[in-house]
């Protein structure tokens, strides 16, 4: 039987969950990225409340995606690392937020 | 995992981490103070304006020296600049404006304000103010807000029911609304004082090895 739907309304098997986007933990440090313009990685430890080795195993995978960008610099002669959402990041994740609303409003009550 | 709500807990995550040492309030209570000060008293203005105007420095540079080697820091400029405004803000600041205007053409074309309002204006301002201000603390999770807000309600209950002299003695209205403003200032500076205290306890300096990725 064919589908009542028209073929440009997109079906919950043809969307796109990003895995790495769908760690619980990866979507909490990118909604904190997607909300600020930087931090550094001591206040994102202390939003996300995780551990240092945690949080940094996070945010290298996500920066081997592309998605986030880590930079290392001294202030005052001083190290400090401060994370920002790269502009795929920020991509991926608005496509992740539009198709999770996608597919929670297709469930039925 | 409902993306929205969660983004919705980070944002109040943002708010309360970014509010949590306290000297938020303090410059807000003492602006209230400084603004209250200049009300009861009448004069010394320059004085309130200067102490107004180096509140905004002296908090950055507290922020830099006591609240960054502790929590660390972000991109002030850019928070939320991407992220929605919650509609019920405009449509609160849309009634705000009208009664402005409303009230200010009132005023200009010398239109008396009908009785049944006049009683209860300064209170239905209180509510306004107050709902506005718990607003606020819903949409960031700052719960402390709500505190405030029920202080100013008060402040205007008691001040709408003390039926001050408008005619022949504006001279013990201001300083009435002086002393209103004052209280509400001190509140604000005393919870923003106790905040910072506790800040202060919990959070000690970090060693610089916490801010790097490992």
């Amino acid at each position: 039987m064919k589908s009542h739907k028209s073929d440009d309304t997109p079906h919950q098997e043809q969307l796109f969950i990003d895995p790495l986007i769908h760690v619980p933990t990866r979507f909490r440090i990118l909604s904190n990225l997607y909300l600020v313009g930087w931090v550094d990685f001591l206040f994102l430890r202390n939003l996300t409340g995780l551990t240092k080795g945690n949080l940094s195993s996070h945010l290298i995978k996500l920066e081997e995606a592309g998605y986030v960008l880590i930079k290392k610099e001294f202030v005052n002669k001083i190290s400090r690392t401060t994370i920002s959402l790269s502009d795929s990041g920020r991509e991926a994740f608005n496509l992740y937020r539009k198709n999770m609303k996608i597919m929670l409003d297709e469930i039925p009550e | 995992m409902n993306a929205e709500k969660e983004l919705k807990k980070a944002r109040q995550n943002l708010y309360r981490t970014m509010t949590m040492d306290g000297i938020a309030d303090i410059s807000i209570g003492m602006i209230f103070i400084s603004l209250g000060g200049f009300v009861y008293i009448d004069s010394y203005g320059a004085l309130f304006i200067a102490i107004i105007a180096m509140l905004a420095p002296l908090t950055a540079i507290l922020r830099k020296k006591i609240v960054d080697p502790r929590i660390g820091s972000y991109d002030a400029d850019s928070f939320l600049q991407e992220y929605d405004v919650d509609p019920r803000f405009t449509y609160f600041g849309i009634a705000f404006l009208i009664l402005g205007v409303a009230v200010g053409l009132m005023v200009a074309l010398g239109v008396s304000i009908p009785a049944f309002i006049g009683d209860g204006a300064l209170i239905i301002v209180g509510l306004l103010v107050a709902i506005a201000i718990s607003m606020f603390g819903s949409y960031t999770g700052i719960k402390r807000l709500y505190l405030y807000a029920t202080t100013l309600l008060v402040l205007f209950i008691h001040g709408a029911l003390q039926n001050y002299p408008t005619a022949d003695g504006m001279d013990i209205v201001r300083k009435a609304l002086g002393a209103h403003i004052l209280i509400f200032g001190a509140t604000i500076l005393l919870s923003g004082t106790v905040i910072c205290y506790k800040f202060l306890q919990e959070y000690p300096i970090a060693e610089n090895s916490e801010n790097e990725i490992s």
